[in-house]
């Protein structure tokens, strides 16, 4: 049986901050996200729905573990998981410092290591928080894997090896890799984790999730990160309202404005 | 006599002129339905007839010379405007008909401070007319879900009500005068007054018509001050949804007016608040002068507390909550996106109630939609708009659709879930529509709704439109199946 552990992060919204409190933490420089809707960070979702996809072609092939990092809020979206249909649900019972991927790296190695051996660790590849990239490269690293990045897809094949659509510099390269291996996943399109019944949710109420207290120990220590500056960054789009007194006059205007100088 | 497509686009364009009829198919094909066909929408299925075309009003008077051209010929017309309806009202439900759309009668005309109201025309989108009001110090106190997209005749037509309706009241509190124009060409004004005692309030045959009795053209709705610096806002975690409704109750006859009085069962709170830890929800806002919402908020805190199993939460979580409700047109095609790439759809159906009835219709629908709909993946709901005399309840439900053509959706599930919510409503002597209007999603259960009083909306209907063209289908069905009503 081939053995997947899925990594995902729940994250929160940062579009259903009002405004108001994002201009407070720019000239405060302290932003509060606390109350805010939470929700799977897009690049572990779509690591999650493209785990299923690839569990959807043999699933009694495969054993399906989720694992996340979170307070007892966590659990929903564990719970989610258990009536997707997932074997086992781990949370590691506190956060880490989203910047200080070292940290979180160290502690999901630490929780492979006192775990069976995993044959496909899957992970986003970057979070809206932290947004460095580096936790998938380091955990690889950290456990002696191979290391495959951007995949947008991934099947499993009749032989135990793994199929892996990803984007390259060049475009897209389709290959077969051997397992084990670490893969992260970017934010995929129409990749949105499939929504379970509700009669999938009592069947799997009363699944038990493993909590594993969070005691990071990294061997080095945590880098002071000292915020130098916060600048809001204007993505306003303006328009303009071009009137005249028929098609072929609106179109002279467009042309002579827009387009006439850009040739 | 009916005319050929080419003859009725003729007629539009002698009267309008080329540039404001438009005959280009995806814009007909996009105008044929509203967000009641919703999963339809997402895949671009179009089963409702297709409109002959789409009309740009400018003018109150163009408004009466297309009327009197479709009455006189027998063409069916859609009033529209912001074109959010969700209860198929904008569906055009016979062949050729024609889409009149006012969103190009869109001038603020004049707002009087002195007497704190505004008029304008059918077209002002409310988010822009409120925004516009709010740097003035002012606000029409109406905010519904659909703020960025609605406009101000399609909120009359409606009986439309915001989230602040505890305090400021639905549109039918607001309306102050409005000007109109009837199936024969006939331009009616209704005037400002604060109240009058001159025979029946003619505006209650406006308001809330849904385009099948008139086109509103314009509408002069009061203002209040805008004091958001005295906003005071509580939530509370509540034990039983029996006791959330009664706290509710409580506030209302002991006469607070909170702007917003909300309860949420556990499904939809789990849903809308990470905090809410498998209980219910209350919330409030107190808003207007420094001492009212001071005392307001003092006096439903204690009101709330007094029950068993209350537990309040940070007013902050409240504050930051209130910022993200409202819906606009990035938030629908996010929406989109999320449909086509799960198969699942989220929709809503609102009904209303005294207070003795209510938690009776919630936890009979609950129970039923529960063991009667397939695939489904959430089903709860929230109270938004309370009374003395009782509340709303918004159903909230979301389905997979699963092995099911995008035309067969609204059959399979929607259709279905509305007939459960709608009988029970009925059973308990509620009411099946709260603030979405009848459209021709739940027109069939017109007669089911007004008992003997059919007698005078079907009166209305034959005096002001006897030759049938305003939006047929819509608050009387045009096709009735008596023995399966809720397949269409």
């Amino acid at each position: 049986m081939l053995k997947i552990l899925n990594c995902f992060k729940n994250t929160y919204d940062p579009d259903t901050m009002p405004e108001a409190d994002w201009l407070s933490g720019i000239s405060s420089g302290e932003f509060d996200f606390s109350g805010l809707k939470s929700q799977i960070d897009p690049c572990s979702e779509s690591g999650l729905e493209l785990t299923l996809r690839a569990a959807d072609e043999n699933r009694a092939a495969v054993s399906l573990t989720g694992l996340t990092f979170g307070p007892a809020a966590s659990d929903k979206t564990l719970r989610t998981l258990y009536a997707l249909g997932f074997d086992e649900c781990v949370r590691i019972d506190g956060r880490p410092d989203p910047f200080y991927p070292e940290q979180t790296a160290k502690v999901i190695a630490g929780f492979c290591g006192d775990s069976e051996d995993y044959d496909l660790i899957v992970l986003g590849a970057q979070s809206q928080d932290g947004n460095n990239r580096k936790t998938p490269y380091l955990l690889a690293e950290y456990l002696g894997m191979p290391f495959v990045q951007n995949v947008t897809e991934y099947s499993l094949t009749e032989e135990g090896r793994i199929r892996i659509t990803r984007e390259v510099a060049e475009g897209i390269c389709e290959e077969t890799r051997d397992l084990p291996l670490v893969i992260s996943v970017g934010d995929v399109p129409e990749t949105l984790l499939r929504v379970p019944a509700l009669l999938q949710r009592k069947d799997a109420s009363g699944r038990e999730i493993k909590v594993v207290p969070f005691a990071p120990d990294t061997g080095a220590d945590i880098p002071a990160i000292e915020v130098e500056k916060i600048e809001y960054v204007d993505q306003s789009r303006a328009g303009e309202m071009i009137t005249g007194e028929g098609p072929e006059e609106i179109a002279k205007v467009i042309y002579e404005r827009f387009i006439q100088g850009q040739k | 006599m009916s005319l050929s497509k080419e003859s009725i686009v003729k007629g539009m364009k002698d009267i309008l002129g080329e540039d404001q009829v438009v005959t280009d198919e995806a814009v007909l094909r996009e105008s044929s339905n509203d967000r009641y066909r919703k999963y339809e929408q997402v895949y671009e299925v179009y089963t409702q007839p297709i409109p002959a075309a789409v009309v740009y009003v400018k003018s109150t008077q163009q408004v009466s010379e297309v009327l009197k051209f479709a009455n006189e010929n027998g063409i069916n017309v859609v009033p529209r405007t912001g074109h959010s309806a969700i209860e198929g009202g904008l569906e055009t439900a016979v062949e050729n008909s024609v889409v009149i759309d006012g969103s190009e009668m869109n001038k603020v005309l004049e707002v009087n401070e002195k007497n704190m109201q505004v008029t304008c025309q059918c077209g002002v989108p409310l988010q822009d007319l409120d925004d516009m009001l709010q740097e003035r110090g002012l606000t029409t106190g109406h905010s519904p879900q659909s703020k960025p997209l609605a406009q101000m005749g399609g909120l009359v037509a409606t009986r439309s009500i915001g989230q602040f309706s505890t305090l400021y009241g639905g549109i039918e509190d607001m309306i102050v005068g409005c000007e109109v124009v009837f199936p024969n060409g006939e331009i009616c004004r209704i005037k400002n007054v604060p109240r009058r005692s001159t025979g029946p309030d003619i505006r209650h045959i406006v308001l809330g018509n849904e385009g099948a009795l008139c086109y509103i053209t314009e509408v002069t709705v009061k203002i209040f001050k805008y004091q958001p610096e005295n906003n005071i806002y509580l939530g509370y975690r509540i034990k039983k949804m029996k006791d959330g409704f009664d706290a509710l109750r409580q506030v209302m006859v002991d006469g607070y007016k909170p702007s917003v009085a909300r309860l949420y069962d556990l499904q939809d709170a789990a849903m809308n608040f990470d905090w809410a830890d498998d209980e219910n929800v209350l919330l409030f806002m107190a808003e207007g002068p420094a001492a009212i919402t001071k005392a307001t908020a003092e006096g439903i805190d204690a009101i709330v507390k007094s029950f068993d199993g209350v537990t309040p939460v940070d007013p902050e979580l409240i504050r930051k909550w209130f910022g993200r409700l409202n819906w606009g047109a990035e938030q629908i095609a996010q929406e989109k996106e999320e449909i086509k790439a799960t198969g699942n759809i989220g929709i809503t159906t609102e009904i209303s109630g005294c207070w003795d009835c209510i938690n009776d219709i919630y936890e009979a629908v609950i129970e039923r939609i529960t063991n009667e709909v397939p695939d489904l993946t959430m089903i709860g709901g929230h109270s938004s708009h309370s009374y003395i005399n009782g509340t709303n309840v918004y159903f909230v439900y979301y389905y997979n659709v699963v092995d099911c053509k995008p035309e067969d959706e609204i059959n399979k599930y929607h259709n279905l879930i509305n007939k459960i919510i709608c009988e029970e409503a009925i059973r308990f002597g509620g009411s099946i529509a709260h603030h979405h209007g009848l459209g021709k999603a739940r027109a069939h259960m017109v007669w089911d709704e007004y008992g003997s009083s059919f007698y005078m909306l079907d009166t209305l209907k034959k005096a002001f439109d006897p030759n049938g063209i305003m939006n047929a289908g819509t608050l009387i069905p045009i096709k009735h199946n008596e023995k399966d009503p809720w397949n269409f």
